[in-house]
């Protein structure tokens, strides 16, 4: 019997060319995009899981208190002081390790290739508290000795490519020498681990490389290196936990008593608390600052996780419509059937046999085009994903999963309906099945409605960015290289640019500022008349407004010719104006900014300029030429299209007064472009799905479209023979779909405009939402709809009528 | 073998009756081959279905062997129908997918047969039917003629005790009509009991005894002038 089946089924398949390739592609198309988006999903889930210990491991955080011992809502940091983790060891029992790590860029050299690598300096028990299975080398010493180096696979292919890289030499940039170190191990290290690493060293090493951080060894001052302990296997969190306040009392209770006595602390509690974050829960929560790797939003993998169903879905009504549509050729099948004795249950199991047939091949063309997509979808996540690297346990059960969950719907209905009929009213011609039935066009609208919810939020998501991108932000952000001065004097390094490079024809002239726009800001917190306020500070070079081609809107510019400007002298924004209440800025004291009672005087006031992401509103901010802070980058406005020239004189000219350190520059629009790379990569990935759920409905569409054309050809002979021309005919097909496609635009336009509000809300600076953005999307899914409908409508409509009439 | 006490079937469609069969009761018995004549729309096919268990009656009785089948429920009906009728249509209603052979096993796959047991009988039918030769073919390779052999060999291959035949030399013309008859009336001289409904008085010839239906009555029953021996 499973091979009468089979055997009808494949017949049919061949038979049915057309829309068996319609079938087999959207369901391989649905599932393509549903195994790549789980795969997403998979390894958001899965990370950190190769660590066998997980459950004993435990990173520590810290979080910011106010005076009455709240949080003061800052997100905690992962950032510890040094002394931190041995000393969790040595004051709790239940802390057996502690592993402290700490990431720099250093030039790394074997032979003749030298490389700007991360660099982790990581505590020895890096490689026994976490799991990093060592292709080569003892986890339990590999790093004990100072001259040790633990190699990443990737790391030790690109140094030593064939070659055994044990016990070889790769030396490592510390203060401008080059230092030797024994490769030791070479480890498996995967990407979704939240500790990862290229090249490791030894922990105490990096007194070496950076000796400044010596003076920090033992300070609790100074946070600078993520913390991870391994807790003893009977040990449980909240114990760990109750004996953190004793901790911090010992530890930060000198430093904080000092406050107190200086007057900065008045509350008995402390400044700060530890939060103990389960390995488990760093990936998946946003609400710690990144460590060694971003954490990333729950939310965005489920959205992903309901895009993939929904493409999915989208492929199983496909296959619903169509079946529906071929059902009269299978009608007198199902009489003959029944009439020789079939059952209703041996009919459902053949025709949901043939859909799981289906989906099968689906599957299997649906792995082939995931495989291919696998680069172009790692280019869109950013990260490295294959299809090699799931647990096969799981691979099998997800993918059994899609293909009983698609064989189950998209069967559902062929299935039900088809076993249903009767059998006289099958063999007599009786039965009206598929084109107008209020089913299928109901399961095309959703198709439609579900490609127009795409369609608009992909637009909407470019056309925010774009806006984000074009906006004015108060300053000219493009062509300007930002120069990290890093250790070196900014002020000097910005008057040496200044006279080396006065007559580089690439370059429109430099200035200077404490903190480059996109690299974070530095606030003031201070009573004024009686209230908190809490202020930006800039600490600029004087023609700083003027290189930034920043609006001064009253008062004037900074005179560097006048002393009294660098002391007594500030330039606010808009925005200070009007947390202030100025409505006269001009001659104002900030008082309070410079401590009790004292201020500088506003001389003039610069339009509000977006000094962070436009997620937020500018805030409170002023332009301060304050001599006790230095310049730590310098900017340099480049000539349109004379980028490569400029860059070079840049570099040799830092060569020159700086040639230990390296040149290390950015652009300021990269820099700015950075704070939405998350939006755009997601508007990115909703636009592929956008692609994806219109060219799976519009295969359905399409088939659809032929077999209507198919069930209407006596009608559409009549209609021919009585006169209509082949304009009118084709309209009259085409307009049945445009009318579906209409009422789907309908349905989705209010949820897309739900969800894009809510998206929008991120954003300080956003586009308003008219009915432009709808008319586009549903116009365009019409268009796409009409061009898919058009090629069977026309073929229908200069068909020989005669040709249709004879079937009678 | 068959009895109908008073059957009647009315078809409601929109607020409209349509009454198309009155009342009627008829007896056939084993062994024998009835033609049901009449004109269009006169209710033969209704009556047709309903012996066949395709349809159910609106009222009356219905006696199969002596037991009321008249409120079977589709699964009874279907389970009855295997096995027990074979069917033969205008249209003959061969399956287009698959090939002969295959068309004629069929019925054998819904009893459960098992494949050696399918085999002998299929070819058997086939054989019967003189249609062996074709076996790998589809439908579509035949001729008309030859596809309501086929559709035949189908209707006798599971051993049936009756045969309902719905016009079926309706889409042949006369030589491949005068095959199929004389095929049928082997199959009925061979011990199956056949009713067949037809316009063709020539075919009704080769029955022993002709039911006339008029607007859903039977009218009159005719018996053929010829001999037959009905089963012991």
């Amino acid at each position: 019997m499973l091979k009468n089946y089979l055997t009808i089924a494949l017949r049919t398949l061949r038979k049915q060319k057309l829309y068996s390739v319609i079938n087999v592609f959207g369901l391989a198309l649905g599932i393509a995009c549903c195994v790549l988006l789980l795969l997403f999903v998979a390894d958001e889930l899965t990370f950190d899981t190769m660590h066998t210990e997980d459950d004993r491991i435990v990173r520590i955080s810290r979080i910011s208190l106010t005076e009455d011992g709240q949080p003061d809502g800052e997100p905690a940091t992962p950032y510890m002081p040094i002394p931190a983790g041995p000393a969790l060891v040595e004051d709790i029992p239940e802390v057996e390790a502690a592993v402290r790590l700490k990431r720099f860029r250093k030039l790394v050299r074997h032979g003749e290739l030298t490389v700007e690598d991360p660099v982790v300096f990581a505590d020895p028990a890096i490689l026994t508290v976490f799991t990093f299975p060592l292709r080569a080398g003892d986890p339990a010493t590999a790093l004990s000795q100072s001259g040790s180096v633990v190699l990443s696979e990737a790391a030790a292919q690109r140094y030593f490519g064939e070659e055994d890289p044990m016990g070889q030499t790769l030396e490592v940039q510390f203060e401008g020498e080059f230092e030797p170190f024994t490769v030791t191990g070479v480890a498996a290290v995967e990407s979704n681990s939240t500790v990862n690493f290229e090249v490791l060293l030894p922990f105490e090493r990096i007194y070496d490389a950076h000796p400044w951080m010596i003076s920090r060894a033992d300070a609790f001052t100074w946070s600078s290196t993520i913390t991870y302990v391994q807790l003893r296997e009977d040990a449980s969190l909240a114990a760990v936990e109750a004996k953190v306040p004793a901790f911090l009392e010992t530890h930060y209770g000198p430093h904080v008593d000092a406050m107190r006595e200086s007057g900065f602390w008045t509350s008995d509690t402390l400044p700060l608390d530890y939060f103990l974050q389960p390995l488990a829960d760093i990936h998946l929560n946003p609400d710690v600052r990144p460590g060694l790797t971003p954490p990333s939003n729950p939310l965005y993998a489920k959205i992903l996780a309901a895009i993939a169903l929904a493409v999915l879905l989208i492929a199983c009504i496909n296959f619903m419509t169509l079946a529906i549509g071929r059902s009269a050729a299978r009608a007198k099948e199902v009489g003959v059937r029944k009439t020789i004795g079939a059952r209703r249950g041996q009919l459902l199991r053949q025709f949901w046999g043939e859909a799981f047939l289906m989906t099968v091949l689906g599957l299997g063309l649906g792995l082939v085009l995931a495989v291919l997509f696998v680069p172009a979808f790692n280019g869109l996540t950013g990260k490295e994903l294959s299809l090699g690297l799931v647990n096969p346990a799981w691979a099998a059960g997800a993918l059994a999963g899609i293909t009983l969950l698609t064989g189950l719907v998209a069967g559902s209905y062929p299935a039900l309906m088809l076993s249903r009929l009767k059998p006289i009213e099958t063999l007599k011609d009786r039965v009206r099945l598929g084109g107008a039935n209020v089913f299928t066009r109901s399961l095309v609208v959703v198709q439609f409605a579900l490609s127009v919810f795409l369609l608009v939020g992909a637009l909407i998501m470019s056309g925010q960015l774009a806006y984000l991108q074009t906006r004015d932000l108060g300053f000219e952000d493009d062509n300007v290289a930002v120069i990290d001065v890093g250790d070196l004097h900014g002020d000097q390094v910005l008057e040496r640019y200044r006279t080396a490079l006065a007559g580089e024809a690439s370059l429109r002239g430099f200035t200077g500022t404490s903190i480059a726009f996109g690299h974070g800001t530095s606030s003031v917190g201070f009573p004024y008349k009686g209230r908190d306020v809490e202020v930006v500070e800039y600490r600029v070079a004087a023609d700083f407004v003027e290189r930034m081609r920043m609006e001064l809107l009253a008062g004037r510019d900074f005179n560097p010719l006048l002393a009294s400007d660098s002391t007594d002298a500030v330039l606010i924004n808009e925005a200070l104006a009007r947390e202030f209440g100025w409505a006269d800025p001009l001659g104002q004291v900030v008082e309070g900014f410079r401590g009790e009672g004292e201020g500088p005087t506003v001389i003039g006031v610069v339009r509000d300029f977006n000094f962070r992401s436009q997620h937020l509103a500018v805030e409170p901010a002023v332009l301060t030429l304050d001599p006790n802070q230095t310049i730590e980058y310098v900017l340099a406005r480049i000539v349109p299209g004379h980028t490569p020239e400029a860059l070079a004189a840049l570099e040799a000219s830092w060569a020159e007064f700086a040639p230990d350190l390296p040149f290390s520059y950015s652009f300021l629009d990269e820099d700015l472009a950075a704070f939405y790379e998350n939006e755009a990569r997601w508007a990115e990935i909703v636009r592929y799905a956008t692609l994806f759920a219109l060219l799976v409905a519009c295969l359905g569409l399409f088939g659809l479209a032929s077999l209507a054309v198919a069930q209407r050809t006596k009608e559409i002979g009549i209609r021919k023979v009585l006169g209509a021309s082949v304009g009118s005919i084709a309209a009259l097909l085409a307009k049945g779909f445009a009318g579906l496609v209409a009422v789907s635009g309908l349905i989705a336009a209010p949820l897309a405009y739900l969800a894009g509000q809510r998206w929008l809300e991120g954003f300080a600076y956003r586009i308003d939402l008219g009915p432009g953005v709808f008319l586009l999307a549903g116009g365009l899914a019409l268009l796409v709809a009409l061009l898919t409908v058009s090629a069977q409508a026309l073929r229908a409509a200069t068909a020989d009528p005669v040709q249709s009439l004879r079937y009678e | 073998m068959i009895q109908t006490i008073d059957l009647s079937k009315v078809y409601t469609a929109d607020e409209v009756e349509t009454t198309a069969l009155n009342n009627v009761s008829l007896e056939i018995k084993s062994g024998e081959f009835i033609a049901i004549m009449g004109p269009s729309g006169c209710g033969k096919s209704t009556l047709l279905n309903i012996l066949g268990l395709l349809d159910t009656p609106s009222g009356g009785q219905y006696l199969f062997d002596g037991t009321d089948i008249s409120g079977y429920s589709e699964r009874q009906r279907s389970q009855l129908r295997k096995g027990t009728l074979g069917f033969v249509f205008q249209s003959f209603n061969l399956i287009d997918e698959l090939t002969v052979y295959e068309n004629v096993e069929l019925p054998l796959l819904y009893l459960g047969l098992n494949g050696d047991e399918r085999k002998a009988r299929t070819e058997a039918a086939l054989d019967r039917v003189g249609m062996a030769h074709r076996r790998k073919h589809f439908p579509q390779q035949l001729s008309g003629g030859q596809q309501q052999r086929v559709a035949i060999a189908r209707a006798v291959v599971a051993s049936p005790q009756l045969i309902l035949a719905d016009e079926p030399t309706g889409n042949l013309d006369s030589q491949h009509g005068d095959e199929v008859m004389k095929l049928l009336a082997e199959l009925n001289e061979a011990g199956a009991t056949i009713i067949m409904v037809t316009h063709s008085p020539a075919d009704a010839e080769f029955a022993h005894r002709i039911v006339y239906l008029f607007d859903g009555h039977v009218v009159s029953e005719n018996f053929m002038q010829k001999e037959y021996a009905l089963p012991s």
